[in-house]
Protein backbone atom coordinates (compact mmCIF):
# COMPACT_ATOMS: atom_id res chain seq x y z
CA UNK A 1 0.00 0.00 0.00
CA UNK A 2 1.66 3.26 -1.20
CA UNK A 3 0.86 5.12 2.04
CA UNK A 4 2.20 2.62 3.76
CA UNK A 5 5.38 2.29 1.96
CA UNK A 6 5.52 6.25 2.24
CA UNK A 7 5.30 5.96 6.62
CA UNK A 8 7.98 3.53 6.17
CA UNK A 9 9.76 5.93 4.07
CA UNK A 10 9.14 8.98 6.44
CA UNK A 11 9.51 7.50 9.74
CA UNK A 12 13.11 7.59 10.15
CA UNK A 13 13.51 10.81 8.67
CA UNK A 14 11.60 12.31 11.24
CA UNK A 15 13.18 10.76 13.95
CA UNK A 16 16.00 11.90 12.58
CA UNK A 17 15.27 15.59 12.91
CA UNK A 18 13.73 15.15 16.24
CA UNK A 19 16.16 15.47 18.93
CA UNK A 20 16.64 19.20 17.17
CA UNK A 21 13.05 19.78 19.20
CA UNK A 22 14.51 19.98 22.48
CA UNK A 23 17.73 21.55 21.05
CA UNK A 24 19.28 17.81 21.67
CA UNK A 25 22.02 17.83 18.89
CA UNK A 26 24.72 16.94 21.30
CA UNK A 27 27.34 14.21 21.01
CA UNK A 28 25.03 12.10 23.24
CA UNK A 29 22.55 11.57 20.60
CA UNK A 30 24.68 11.54 17.63
CA UNK A 31 25.16 7.70 17.30
CA UNK A 32 21.19 6.95 16.92
CA UNK A 33 21.10 9.72 14.97
CA UNK A 34 23.52 8.61 12.85
CA UNK A 35 21.88 4.70 12.79
CA UNK A 36 18.63 6.91 11.88
CA UNK A 37 20.01 8.54 9.22
CA UNK A 38 21.09 5.52 7.73
CA UNK A 39 17.88 3.58 8.06
CA UNK A 40 16.24 6.97 5.76
CA UNK A 41 19.00 6.13 3.23
CA UNK A 42 19.47 2.61 3.16
CA UNK A 43 17.10 1.72 0.29
CA UNK A 44 18.47 3.69 -2.60
CA UNK A 45 20.46 6.92 -0.83
CA UNK A 46 20.17 8.99 -4.08
CA UNK A 47 16.79 8.82 -4.23
CA UNK A 48 15.92 9.66 -0.59
CA UNK A 49 18.18 12.57 -0.94
CA UNK A 50 16.61 13.70 -4.22
CA UNK A 51 13.15 13.07 -1.98
CA UNK A 52 14.39 15.26 0.59
CA UNK A 53 15.48 18.05 -1.19
CA UNK A 54 12.62 17.82 -3.12
CA UNK A 55 9.43 20.24 -3.11
CA UNK A 56 6.37 18.33 -1.41
CA UNK A 57 4.08 18.70 -4.58
CA UNK A 58 6.62 16.26 -6.92
CA UNK A 59 7.49 14.19 -3.58
CA UNK A 60 3.30 13.24 -2.81
CA UNK A 61 3.27 12.68 -6.57
CA UNK A 62 5.96 10.23 -6.65
CA UNK A 63 4.84 8.77 -3.70
CA UNK A 64 0.88 8.77 -3.52
CA UNK A 65 -0.93 7.95 -6.14
CA UNK A 66 -3.87 8.37 -5.04
CA UNK A 67 -5.33 11.66 -4.28
CA UNK A 68 -7.46 9.90 -1.17
CA UNK A 69 -4.47 9.98 0.60
CA UNK A 70 -2.22 12.96 -1.66
CA UNK A 71 -4.51 15.55 -0.75
CA UNK A 72 -4.66 15.12 2.77
CA UNK A 73 -0.96 15.14 3.55
CA UNK A 74 -0.37 17.60 1.26
CA UNK A 75 -3.01 19.43 3.14
CA UNK A 76 -1.06 19.21 6.55
CA UNK A 77 2.44 20.39 4.68
CA UNK A 78 0.78 23.24 3.69
CA UNK A 79 0.54 24.27 7.33
CA UNK A 80 4.06 24.65 7.34
CA UNK A 81 3.88 27.71 5.19
CA UNK A 82 5.48 27.01 2.13
CA UNK A 83 4.69 26.52 -0.70
CA UNK A 84 4.45 23.14 -2.78
CA UNK A 85 7.16 23.83 -5.37
CA UNK A 86 9.59 24.79 -2.95
CA UNK A 87 12.78 22.83 -2.51
CA UNK A 88 13.12 21.54 0.42
CA UNK A 89 9.39 21.57 1.36
CA UNK A 90 9.34 17.56 1.14
CA UNK A 91 10.13 17.39 5.22
CA UNK A 92 6.79 19.10 5.49
CA UNK A 93 5.07 16.01 3.91
CA UNK A 94 7.31 13.83 5.43
CA UNK A 95 6.34 14.63 9.38
CA UNK A 96 3.02 13.07 8.74
CA UNK A 97 5.31 10.18 10.17
CA UNK A 98 5.04 12.03 13.48
CA UNK A 99 1.44 11.61 13.76
CA UNK A 100 1.46 8.33 13.38
CA UNK A 101 4.57 7.83 16.26
CA UNK A 102 3.09 10.48 18.32
CA UNK A 103 -0.61 11.27 17.81
CA UNK A 104 -2.43 14.60 18.21
CA UNK A 105 -3.20 16.17 21.45
CA UNK A 106 -6.04 18.76 22.54
CA UNK A 107 -6.23 20.60 25.57
CA UNK A 108 -9.44 19.57 27.05
CA UNK A 109 -11.85 22.79 26.92
CA UNK A 110 -9.45 24.10 23.88
CA UNK A 111 -5.62 25.16 23.49
CA UNK A 112 -6.72 27.83 26.16
CA UNK A 113 -6.06 24.87 28.88
CA UNK A 114 -2.23 25.30 28.18
CA UNK A 115 -1.96 29.20 28.90
CA UNK A 116 -4.04 28.50 32.09
CA UNK A 117 -1.72 25.85 33.68
CA UNK A 118 1.34 27.69 32.85
CA UNK A 119 0.05 30.53 34.40
CA UNK A 120 -1.02 29.21 37.49
CA UNK A 121 2.09 27.01 37.60
CA UNK A 122 4.41 30.34 37.45
CA UNK A 123 1.79 32.31 40.24
CA UNK A 124 2.78 28.85 42.27
CA UNK A 125 6.77 29.31 41.62
CA UNK A 126 6.14 33.14 42.69
CA UNK A 127 6.48 34.65 39.16
CA UNK A 128 4.12 37.68 38.29
CA UNK A 129 2.21 37.91 34.56
CA UNK A 130 1.42 41.61 33.70
CA UNK A 131 -0.99 42.03 30.92
CA UNK A 132 -1.87 44.93 29.01
CA UNK A 133 1.48 46.09 29.51
CA UNK A 134 3.05 46.22 26.58
CA UNK A 135 6.96 47.25 26.05
CA UNK A 136 7.91 50.58 24.09
CA UNK A 137 11.51 49.67 24.53
CA UNK A 138 14.53 47.53 25.68
CA UNK A 139 17.52 49.65 26.77
CA UNK A 140 20.55 48.40 26.39
CA UNK A 141 23.06 51.46 25.85
CA UNK A 142 26.67 49.72 26.57
CA UNK A 143 25.05 46.53 24.87
CA UNK A 144 24.08 45.17 28.11
CA UNK A 145 20.18 45.37 29.27
CA UNK A 146 19.73 47.78 31.52
CA UNK A 147 15.88 48.00 31.66
CA UNK A 148 12.68 47.78 30.32
CA UNK A 149 10.42 50.67 29.57
CA UNK A 150 6.30 50.21 29.04
CA UNK A 151 4.62 52.57 26.27
CA UNK A 152 2.67 53.62 29.37
CA UNK A 153 5.66 55.25 30.13
CA UNK A 154 6.95 53.20 33.31
CA UNK A 155 10.91 52.17 33.49
CA UNK A 156 11.42 48.59 35.38
CA UNK A 157 15.25 47.97 36.08
CA UNK A 158 16.39 44.75 34.80
CA UNK A 159 19.71 43.33 34.05
CA UNK A 160 18.02 40.10 32.27
CA UNK A 161 15.47 40.03 29.67
CA UNK A 162 14.10 37.30 27.58
CA UNK A 163 12.00 38.08 24.67
CA UNK A 164 9.49 35.37 23.65
CA UNK A 165 8.01 37.52 20.46
CA UNK A 166 8.52 37.62 17.30
CA UNK A 167 12.64 38.32 17.02
CA UNK A 168 12.55 41.34 14.21
CA UNK A 169 10.17 43.16 16.64
CA UNK A 170 12.32 42.48 20.03
CA UNK A 171 15.67 43.08 18.39
CA UNK A 172 14.82 45.57 15.78
CA UNK A 173 12.13 47.93 17.22
CA UNK A 174 12.17 47.29 20.92
CA UNK A 175 16.13 46.71 21.87
CA UNK A 176 17.67 49.88 21.98
CA UNK A 177 20.01 50.61 20.44
CA UNK A 178 18.82 48.00 17.86
CA UNK A 179 20.77 45.19 16.27
CA UNK A 180 23.07 46.75 13.51
CA UNK A 181 25.36 45.72 10.60
CA UNK A 182 24.85 42.28 8.72
CA UNK A 183 23.06 40.53 11.74
CA UNK A 184 20.29 42.95 11.30
CA UNK A 185 20.25 42.56 7.22
CA UNK A 186 19.87 39.13 8.06
CA UNK A 187 17.09 39.29 10.56
CA UNK A 188 15.15 41.94 8.64
CA UNK A 189 15.22 39.36 5.91
CA UNK A 190 14.25 36.53 7.44
CA UNK A 191 10.47 35.01 7.23
CA UNK A 192 7.97 33.96 9.71
CA UNK A 193 6.84 30.69 9.94
CA UNK A 194 5.52 27.84 11.88
CA UNK A 195 6.86 25.82 14.44
CA UNK A 196 7.45 22.93 12.82
CA UNK A 197 9.54 24.50 9.66
CA UNK A 198 11.74 26.43 12.74
CA UNK A 199 12.65 22.75 13.41
CA UNK A 200 13.51 21.54 10.28
CA UNK A 201 14.99 24.35 9.67
CA UNK A 202 17.78 24.38 12.39
CA UNK A 203 18.94 21.03 10.67
CA UNK A 204 18.78 22.13 7.25
CA UNK A 205 18.76 25.17 6.86
CA UNK A 206 22.38 25.49 5.55
CA UNK A 207 22.16 22.79 3.06
CA UNK A 208 19.28 24.17 1.55
CA UNK A 209 19.30 28.38 1.84
CA UNK A 210 16.36 28.12 4.26
CA UNK A 211 17.40 29.85 7.33
CA UNK A 212 15.39 31.27 9.41
CA UNK A 213 17.59 34.08 10.50
CA UNK A 214 21.24 33.36 7.59
CA UNK A 215 23.80 31.44 8.50
CA UNK A 216 23.85 28.91 12.02
CA UNK A 217 27.24 30.81 13.45
CA UNK A 218 24.56 34.17 12.93
CA UNK A 219 21.54 32.44 14.76
CA UNK A 220 24.11 31.51 17.56
CA UNK A 221 24.84 34.61 18.18
CA UNK A 222 21.00 35.72 17.96
CA UNK B 1 11.90 39.88 33.13
CA UNK B 2 10.09 37.92 29.90
CA UNK B 3 8.52 40.22 26.68
CA UNK B 4 5.36 38.21 26.07
CA UNK B 5 3.26 35.82 27.63
CA UNK B 6 2.69 33.10 25.27
CA UNK B 7 3.47 29.92 25.98
CA UNK B 8 6.94 30.40 25.12
CA UNK B 9 7.65 33.07 27.19
CA UNK B 10 5.55 31.20 29.89
CA UNK B 11 7.28 27.76 29.90
CA UNK B 12 10.38 30.35 30.05
CA UNK B 13 9.66 32.15 33.05
CA UNK B 14 8.42 28.98 34.71
CA UNK B 15 11.64 27.54 34.45
CA UNK B 16 13.63 30.81 35.56
CA UNK B 17 11.37 31.24 38.67
CA UNK B 18 11.72 27.59 39.70
CA UNK B 19 15.60 28.43 39.41
CA UNK B 20 14.68 30.85 42.17
CA UNK B 21 14.44 34.35 40.17
CA UNK B 22 12.71 36.59 40.31
CA UNK B 23 10.23 36.56 36.99
CA UNK B 24 8.03 39.34 35.75
CA UNK B 25 6.43 38.53 32.22
CA UNK B 26 4.65 41.35 30.21
CA UNK B 27 2.13 41.01 27.96
CA UNK B 28 1.09 43.40 25.43
CA UNK B 29 -2.44 41.90 25.45
CA UNK B 30 -5.20 42.32 28.08
CA UNK B 31 -4.59 38.46 28.71
CA UNK B 32 -2.14 35.69 28.16
CA UNK B 33 -1.65 33.03 26.07
CA UNK B 34 -0.46 34.28 22.47
CA UNK B 35 -0.55 31.56 20.39
CA UNK B 36 -2.22 29.41 22.58
CA UNK B 37 -5.80 31.02 23.38
CA UNK B 38 -9.30 29.91 23.26
CA UNK B 39 -12.08 32.30 22.97
CA UNK B 40 -15.75 32.74 22.40
CA UNK B 41 -15.73 34.46 19.43
CA UNK B 42 -18.97 33.44 18.73
CA UNK B 43 -22.02 33.79 21.25
CA UNK B 44 -22.00 29.76 23.36
CA UNK B 45 -19.33 29.27 20.82
CA UNK B 46 -15.47 28.65 22.21
CA UNK B 47 -12.48 28.73 19.70
CA UNK B 48 -8.98 28.56 19.28
CA UNK B 49 -7.42 31.42 17.90
CA UNK B 50 -4.36 29.76 16.61
CA UNK B 51 -2.98 26.36 18.17
CA UNK B 52 -5.32 23.52 18.41
CA UNK B 53 -3.40 20.09 17.95
CA UNK B 54 -0.66 20.24 20.80
CA UNK B 55 1.84 17.84 19.54
CA UNK B 56 5.09 19.13 19.98
CA UNK B 57 5.23 20.29 23.64
CA UNK B 58 3.91 16.42 23.76
CA UNK B 59 7.24 15.47 22.61
CA UNK B 60 8.95 17.00 25.34
CA UNK B 61 9.18 16.45 28.87
CA UNK B 62 7.84 19.99 29.75
CA UNK B 63 4.68 19.21 30.77
CA UNK B 64 5.43 16.73 33.05
CA UNK B 65 8.55 18.34 34.12
CA UNK B 66 6.39 21.40 35.27
CA UNK B 67 3.24 19.35 36.71
CA UNK B 68 1.13 21.29 34.44
CA UNK B 69 -1.39 18.22 35.40
CA UNK B 70 -1.04 18.96 38.83
CA UNK B 71 -2.66 22.55 37.64
CA UNK B 72 -4.95 21.65 35.38
CA UNK B 73 -3.62 20.57 32.11
CA UNK B 74 -5.22 18.07 30.60
CA UNK B 75 -4.28 16.75 26.85
CA UNK B 76 -7.01 14.20 24.71
CA UNK B 77 -5.38 12.20 22.01
CA UNK B 78 -7.75 12.54 18.79
CA UNK B 79 -7.60 9.66 17.43
CA UNK B 80 -8.35 9.43 14.22
CA UNK B 81 -6.27 12.78 14.59
CA UNK B 82 -7.99 14.03 11.12
CA UNK B 83 -10.57 12.75 8.54
CA UNK B 84 -10.64 13.40 4.72
CA UNK B 85 -14.12 13.77 3.44
CA UNK B 86 -13.49 13.23 -0.81
CA UNK B 87 -15.61 15.69 -2.95
CA UNK B 88 -17.58 11.68 -3.71
CA UNK B 89 -18.60 10.94 -0.60
CA UNK B 90 -15.20 8.75 -0.37
CA UNK B 91 -13.34 9.13 3.18
CA UNK B 92 -10.03 8.62 4.47
CA UNK B 93 -9.56 7.95 8.88
CA UNK B 94 -6.24 8.77 9.72
CA UNK B 95 -5.48 7.13 13.03
CA UNK B 96 -2.01 6.91 15.30
CA UNK B 97 -2.10 3.41 13.79
CA UNK B 98 -1.06 3.29 10.77
CA UNK B 99 -2.51 -0.39 9.70
CA UNK B 100 -5.87 0.95 11.02
CA UNK B 101 -5.12 3.86 8.84
CA UNK B 102 -4.39 2.01 5.19
CA UNK B 103 -7.66 -0.25 6.27
CA UNK B 104 -9.84 3.03 6.20
CA UNK B 105 -8.81 3.77 2.77
CA UNK B 106 -11.32 2.62 0.37
CA UNK B 107 -10.12 0.33 -2.06
CA UNK B 108 -13.49 0.14 -4.69
CA UNK B 109 -14.52 3.45 -6.76
CA UNK B 110 -16.81 6.13 -5.16
CA UNK B 111 -20.55 4.27 -5.55
CA UNK B 112 -22.36 7.59 -5.69
CA UNK B 113 -21.68 11.43 -6.61
CA UNK B 114 -21.70 14.20 -3.32
CA UNK B 115 -24.47 16.01 -3.97
CA UNK B 116 -22.99 19.29 -3.59
CA UNK B 117 -19.94 18.90 -4.78
CA UNK B 118 -18.32 19.80 -1.79
CA UNK B 119 -14.13 19.61 -1.44
CA UNK B 120 -12.08 18.12 0.16
CA UNK B 121 -11.99 19.39 3.97
CA UNK B 122 -9.57 19.00 6.75
CA UNK B 123 -9.23 19.34 9.95
CA UNK B 124 -7.17 22.29 10.73
CA UNK B 125 -4.31 22.30 13.28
Amino acid sequence: MAYRRFIDKATPIVRTILPAIGGDLSPRVLPSQAANLVRALRHQPLTTARDVISPYHSLLQRWLPSDLTRGPVAAFAAHAGVGPTVPGGALFAFWQAAYHLFGQWHGRGGAQNLTDALVARLASLGGEVRCSAPVARIEAPTGRVRAVVLEGGERIPTGNVITAINPQTALLHLLDPPLGGEIRADLAAARRSNVVQALVHVVTGDILGLAVCGRHRRRREL
Amino acid sequence: MVVGAGHNGLVAACYLARAGRQVLVVEALDRPGGGSRTEETVPGYRFDLHSAAHNIINMTDIPEDLDLAGVGLDYLEMDPFSVAVHADGRRVRFFRSVDATVESIPKSPPLKRWPTGASSTRRHR
